[in-house]
């Protein structure tokens, strides 16, 4: 809402939302410190798309970063494609992000849940524990040995179960769930809700912002993890697309160390640059569904109120 | 000081692997170290017999490399039955490409495993996350048949004690007859793989094909009307390199500071060397303020490129190829990758320089690291050691075999295609050859490029000149615990005060005051050990 009102001295100043417009000399000078802050953003974006799509010869010309490609070709992303090998794991890292991150979800909020209920007995103890394990992670080899010891090795699960509750996002969840009036959950009681059925058909539909955020942490901790299936995936048939795209990229140190002739070579830069495109551009696409949500959802249990 | 992921797998190895497997892993070497070098000694290596049914077109001698010219019209097939047992094969490695398909879309590995006789199931990691996946995986007591250990792992001797068969009956002296491709194998390269007085693995051969000199792009030099660059001095060295660079242009002489090539100028040893039973560090030697002097020098001219420092080997190479940088410190081996790179069409040319002393005559050029990884077996292995030395022995069978030509080009058709009789790769081929079986053995490199003949010619011509003026690494075949265990980091501490030096942050002088902490904080008992391993070697 727009409205103009009268200083005494001064020529009217428009005031947008409650808060006085700036004179346009500060209104251009902070646009030209938005439009500085955005290049920095775009620039280096538009390099990598423009990289992943540009001849070799022009990038090797330029010393490795094209901004403005001579022509246009997709081989990168052809060979990216040709071997079926990031295929699969595309749709190994897509099962992993969907499947992993329902199962996260569902065990984060039940645990959250019932730690949030007053009277739970049970509940100091628990959140001890989970508070543990947020100060003292337990180490790779002693993980390593319990994926062993559970028979998850060279099983997909292995990239989903040992990741499924992160303390962080419980502490976040049951933090909005404190939060919510009790009188809601109360009167459902009243009505003859159970505490599934409150939590199931009450106190999850008030937490869609919430559960929003710690989806998209979680989807975007599975979606970019990579360590877990080079320790726990022999067959690398089932590994997800960060670690393959890794060796495309990892492998580029080694110059030199490769062997004659026939060895692979270090990556040209537009492969590179694909593989940056390709790793990022599915949770670009989901970015902005979830947005609206964001900032409520970031704030939970951060703010008191 | 924060502990990464890797300082924490290099150093809590040993402990963890105690605690969880309940065998004292690393124990070996610490418990037996005294007399460990001079039973290393006593250990007959096995005996060397070169095969003599390739004839090459460029013969080379123990340290030069064969070269051949084009590869030979009908290869010989050289062993006629299948290795394998029936029974699969696990094998954990590094591969240097991006990941292969896996073996049910991949051709090349379909056959590899009918013509072994045995499924080979690989388990890869790439080249710098293969120390995280092997520590973890030893730790977890979880060792595939067939092991590749990189050779700057923490404590072998121990490692390989506890966990790997001792091959020493099968292969010693003269019992490797019985597997005649690993008996091709020059007896240097099994130094490398002798701990506690045994031999515990197979040798992945390098040497010459690692030494490094300064490449050069002759077709732009040649365009500069320098048709065969040769200085004499440091001096010419240095005016050549500026010569080279028109920075307004985007252009510069070195892809990196040549620095290597300097401190080989100077006579600086290469690693360690070894006098009297003294050993002395390259760090240690009186010329090396001269060699960073030197180094800082070229990077206050300009005639580096000025992202040296940050960039990884990949830009090096893209400016190399892109003609951005004339000249770039590297080995044989990356002397081929340009050629394979090349996008500056059929003018593209490399070659290589001599090293010149500083002031005048002959330098002393480094020998490239022996090994690339010792092949062990695991000690739980179902498969004999016959059976795995078989497969070991297949891998090695060398350059001009049939077995050769379908291991590193694979099948005729899909992963090359034939000019004349030389394979050139396909991209297929590329790909879906690269599962790192060249990890489990390889013969000694041929000096080879299809279809360009000049390419090998070159080669060997630089490799005999420079071959008797190769200095060695003294501490090979010698083994010391704190070198095992420090080495890495205090190197790492070294070279980035060097980097410091030469970039002008840091004054020359630091590096005197820096080769007193590392003499404290390891140089000096790594210097000891060795002297007494050496001692004990040289007294039996």
């Amino acid at each position: 809402m727009t409205q103009t009102i009268v200083a005494r001295s001064r020529a009217p100043r428009k005031i947008v939302q409650g808060v006085p417009m700036a004179s346009w000399p500060m209104r251009v000078f902070k646009g030209l410190v938005l439009l500085v802050f955005c290049a920095v953003v775009i620039i280096p974006f538009v390099g990598v798309i423009s990289t992943s799509v540009a001849p070799n010869k022009q990038i090797n010309e330029s010393g490795g970063l094209v901004l403005f490609p001579d022509s246009v070709n997709f081989g990168a992303y052809e060979s990216l494609f040709a071997g079926g090998v990031v295929t699969q794991a595309l749709f190994i890292s897509i099962f992993v992000t969907v499947v992993g991150t329902l199962l996260s979800l569902t065990v984060s909020c039940l645990l959250a849940y019932a730690l949030s209920r007053p009277g739970f007995a049970a509940g100091r103890p628990i959140l001890l524990v989970v508070l543990f394990s947020m100060l003292f992670s337990p180490g790779i080899i002693p993980t390593y040995l319990v994926v062993k010891g559970a028979g998850l090795l060279d099983s997909i699960w292995a990239l989903i179960v040992p990741t499924m509750v992160s303390a962080f996002n419980v502490i976040v969840l049951r933090a909005f769930f404190m939060n919510l009036p009790n009188e809601i959950t109360e009167s459902a009681r009243i009505d003859g809700a159970g505490e599934l059925k409150t939590f199931v058909h009450i106190v999850l539909p008030l937490s869609k912002a919430v559960l929003s955020v710690i989806g998209l942490f979680y989807a975007v901790a599975y979606w970019n993890a990579f360590f877990s299936a080079l320790l726990y995936l022999n067959d690398s048939k089932l590994w997800p697309l960060q670690l393959v795209l890794r060796t495309y990229v990892i492998n580029d140190t080694q110059l030199g160390s490769a062997e004659l002739g026939t060895e692979l070579l270090p990556p040209q830069a537009s492969i590179q640059m694909a593989i940056l495109v390709v790793s990022i551009v599915p949770i670009l696409i989901i970015y902005p569904f979830l947005q609206r949500h964001f900032a409520k959802g970031v704030l939970t249990g951060a703010v008191k109120g | 000081m924060p502990v990464s992921r890797r300082r924490f797998l290099g150093g809590g190895l040993a402990a963890a692997a105690v605690a969880v497997t309940g065998t004292p892993l690393l124990a070996g070497c610490a418990s037996d170290k005294k007399g460990t070098a001079a039973a290393n000694l006593a250990v007959k290596l096995p005996t060397y017999t070169r095969y003599g049914e390739i004839k090459p077109d460029l013969p080379g001698t123990d340290v030069v490399l064969d070269g051949f010219l084009k590869y030979p019209a009908n290869p010989i097939k050289a062993i006629s039955e299948a290795p394998g047992d029936g029974k699969p094969i696990t094998f954990l490695t590094n591969i240097p490409g991006a990941i292969p398909p896996s073996v049910d879309k991949n051709q090349f590995w379909q056959k590899l495993n009918e013509r072994l006789g045995s499924e080979l199931q690989i388990s890869m990691a790439s080249n710098d996350e293969y120390k995280d996946k092997f520590a973890t995986r030893i730790a977890g007591g979880d060792l595939p048949d067939i092991i590749n250990i990189p050779v700057d792992t923490v404590q072998i001797p121990g490692l390989v004690k506890a966990k790997c068969m001792d091959l020493t009956e099968q292969l010693s002296g003269d019992a490797v007859s019985k597997y005649p491709f690993l008996a091709n194998i020059p007896t240097e390269y099994w130094k490398g793989c002798v701990f506690n007085g045994a031999i515990y693995g197979v040798p992945v051969p390098r040497g010459m094909s690692r030494t490094s000199l300064p490449l050069y792009r002759a077709d732009l030099l040649a365009a500069k009307g320098i048709k065969d660059p040769a200085p004499k001095t440091f001096q010419e060295f240095f005016d050549l390199a500026k010569e080279l660079t028109a920075a307004k242009q985007n252009k510069w002489a070195w892809t990196r500071v040549p620095l290597s090539t300097i401190r080989q100028m100077l006579s600086i040893p290469n690693v360690w060397k070894e006098d009297g039973g003294k050993f002395t560090s390259m760090y240690e030697h009186e010329a090396q303020l001269d060699a960073l002097e030197a180094g800082r020098k070229m990077v206050a001219a300009g005639v580096v490129n000025p992202d040296a420092f940050n960039d990884k080997a990949s830009a090096r190479k893209q400016w190399f190829n892109g003609g951005i940088a004339a000249f770039d410190y590297d080995s044989f081996v990356a002397w081929n990758q340009y050629y394979s790179d090349n996008t500056a069409g059929p003018a593209f040319s490399v070659n290589m320089l001599d090293v010149p002393g500083f002031d005048g005559g002959a330098g002393a050029p480094w020998m490239g690291a022996a090994l690339n990884n010792v092949t062990s077996f695991s000690k739980n292995s179902k498969h004999s050691a016959d059976t795995l030395l078989k497969i070991a022995n297949w891998m090695a069978a060398p350059f001009g075999t049939e077995e050769y030509l379908f291991r590193k080009y694979g099948i005729a058709g899909r992963h090359y295609t034939l000019q004349g009789t030389d394979p050139v790769p396909t991209k297929v081929g590329v790909v879906e050859t690269g599962i790192g079986v060249q990890y489990i053995s390889d013969s000694a490199l041929a000096l080879y490029w299809a279809g360009k003949p000049d390419v090998p010619q070159n080669q060997h011509t630089i490799q005999t000149k420079v071959a008797p003026r190769l200095t060695y690494d003294a501490s090979y075949g010698l083994y010391s615990d704190t070198q095992s265990k420090k080495q890495t980091q205090l190197s790492k501490t070294m070279l980035d005060l060097e980097n410091q030096i030469v970039q002008g942050k840091k004054p020359v002088s630091d590096w005197t005051a820096a080769v007193q902490t590392w003499r404290s904080s390891g140089g000096d008992t790594m210097r000891t050990e060795l002297e007494q391993a050496h001692t004990e070697a040289a007294g039996k």
